[in-house]
């Protein structure tokens, strides 16, 4: 026999949920997005430090992986006509004996690549948001010290 | 009727969603139909190592025909491949390559359903993304009925499944959000097929004072149901729960139920119950606050229904379009985009006991209405009757 149905407002609900992480965020408490958003502009400042290619920059910070090294790698010439031609069926032939030397380490290197390009964003996101709690705490400090009339180890105000 | 049901793994030691979703209809097509399982001998979907004999035999009073896999499948072999064709450019051939390397790669059944496609009046296809499937679809694609099982990733996106997609002659798919996947990846106005998804078996269910008492459970606590993997999204759950707790709810614990790929924490506010059987992990459910669900890709999630068939909320990833349109359809939980989200959604969860456990009702009335065997199998008769006849 089933259960009378008891329709549930999910979305009035999650409405409610995300008013109340606005009125937080208003209230200054950090919030995800502050973080990712501060990790962006250190990794972009960290870059410009670095002097890298701006393309290879915007790779890296992008979702999919394709700033990696490759085992594979394109088969090109800038000759022209039948030398062309013989180079690249050259290469093409060469490139089996080549890989078998290359794969493994190349392999092995761009996960390494990705590690550690994980670890130092994961970082980074970590230090951003403790820098952000650090702010915050520091804020209400002063906040409560002002409304005690405290000032930086005096007695409070009687 | 004759139907031949195609699946990648059978048996009852196998884990797997899809696996146990295709012996649940088995089993229950059987009570009707003359049914044969199409199936490897393989039980480790990593490897596809050949465990079982070859061969025809019996699982559950069910016939299974059983086929050797070729080729095993290697992290050497697969893991650069795949993560080329999810995130570099790359050619047909490499998407070719994918699927054997992906596998599992079985010539033999192959081989039975082009010799016999006529014996059958009709075929069922499960998981789309298998070798078994990709290849033996299209052996007789007008008395083929699939049911995908696609998740929103990298493989759904692949060119060799757009015109793979438009050939089974009707479609099973698990939600709606799965058919308007499908229906975006080929671009095709309608796909033939109904939503079914699956029944959840009735077992005897323990009282959850006793479920406690057996397996140790003390306090409040919150449930994880299936496999314990980073691609379910439970490396990020376990930092999202870790920080929950220390900031906000000390005494909260985590239960995980299922087999562990990753390594769990240890963290004395999270327990690994490891598997266990039907009856202990449905109890399991049924004595927690709620079901967490983090996976970010799921075309149905047997563990939600689960939890809804128990009467308990579910708290799930909001990236996950399908878990968020059916706890939003059911009315039966809440979901969640970064810890902010998680935090405030468990908290409310957590604070508002008896409109959590209203949710659990609702969500155990939508599935009694959706996923009932008796709705589930009359979809089946409907879909097997429409593709037989074609």
């Amino acid at each position: 026999m089933q259960e009378p149905f008891e329709p549930v407002d999910v979305v009035r609900i999650m409405k409610e949920i995300r008013e109340s992480i606005q009125k937080k965020r208003e209230r200054g408490l950090y919030t995800d997005e502050e973080v990712e958003s501060l990790t962006a502009l250190r990794l972009r400042a960290f870059a410009a430090g670095a002097m890298i290619d701006d393309k290879l920059l915007e790779r890296l910070l992008g979702p999919s992986h394709d700033w990696n090294i490759r085992v594979d790698y394109l088969i090109r010439t800038t000759r022209r006509g039948l030398p062309a031609r013989l180079l690249l069926l050259v290469k093409k032939l060469v490139r089996p004996v080549v890989r078998l030397y290359t794969d493994h380490v190349l392999n092995r290197q761009a996960q390494l690549n990705l590690y550690f390009a994980h670890l130092v964003h994961d970082n980074i996101q970590e230090t951003a948001r403790l820098e952000l709690e650090t702010q915050l705490l520091r804020h209400r400090l002063d906040k409560l010290e002002k409304a005690q009339g405290v000032r930086g180890g005096d007695e409070p105000a009687r | 009727m004759k139907i031949g049901i195609v699946v990648q793994r059978y048996g009852a030691e196998v884990v797997g969603g899809a696996e146990l979703h295709a012996r649940w209809i088995a089993q229950r097509l059987a009570h009707r139909h003359q049914v044969e399982v199409l199936t490897t001998c393989a039980v480790d979907y990593l490897s596809w190592e050949n465990r079982y004999d070859e061969g025809p035999t019996t699982v559950g009073g069910i016939a299974v025909r059983r086929f050797k896999t070729s080729r095993l499948r290697t992290s050497e072999g697969f893991d650069q491949l795949s993560s080329k064709v999810h995130f570099f450019e790359h050619s047909d051939e490499e998407e070719r390559r994918w699927i054997e390397e992906h596998g599992p790669v079985t010539p033999g059944l192959l081989k039975h359903l082009k010799t016999h496609q006529g014996d059958y009046d009709a075929f069922i296809f499960f998981s789309y993304r298998y070798w078994t499937s990709y290849h033996g679809l299209q052996v007789a694609p007008h008395k083929s009925l699939l049911v995908p099982t696609a998740e929103e990733d990298g493989a759904v996106r692949l060119r060799i499944f757009k015109p793979f997609f438009l050939k089974p002659a009707a479609y099973a798919f698990n939600s709606p959000e799965e058919r308007d996947l499908l229906l975006r990846m080929t671009g095709a106005p309608d796909l033939a097929g109904e939503v079914v998804g699956v029944g959840i078996e009735d077992v005897p269910a323990a009282s959850a004072d006793e479920i406690r008492q057996r397996l140790d459970l003390l306090g409040d606590y919150i449930v994880y149901v299936g496999r314990i993997e980073r691609e379910k999204g439970c490396s990020q759950l376990f930092d999202d729960f870790a920080r929950f707790v220390q900031e906000q709810a000390p005494h909260l614990n985590l239960v995980l139920v299922g087999k562990s790929v990753l390594s769990v924490p240890v963290h004395v506010n999270i327990t690994h119950l490891g598997i266990l059987s039907d009856a202990e992990k449905l109890s399991a459910i049924g004595a927690a606050r709620l079901l967490i669900h983090p996976s970010p890709f799921e075309s149905l999630s047997m563990a939600l229904l689960e939890a809804w068939k128990m009467g308990r909320p579910a708290l799930v990833n909001g990236r996950c379009s399908v878990l968020r349109g059916q706890v939003t359809r059911a009315g039966g939980g809440l979901y969640y985009k970064g810890y902010e989200e998680f935090a405030e959604t468990l908290r409310w969860l957590l604070d508002h006991r008896q409109q959590a456990d209203a949710m659990g009702r609702s969500g155990r009335a939508y599935f009694e209405r959706n996923y009932a065997w008796d709705v589930v199998m009359d979809k089946y008769e409907r879909l097997l009757a429409m593709v037989a006849s074609g």
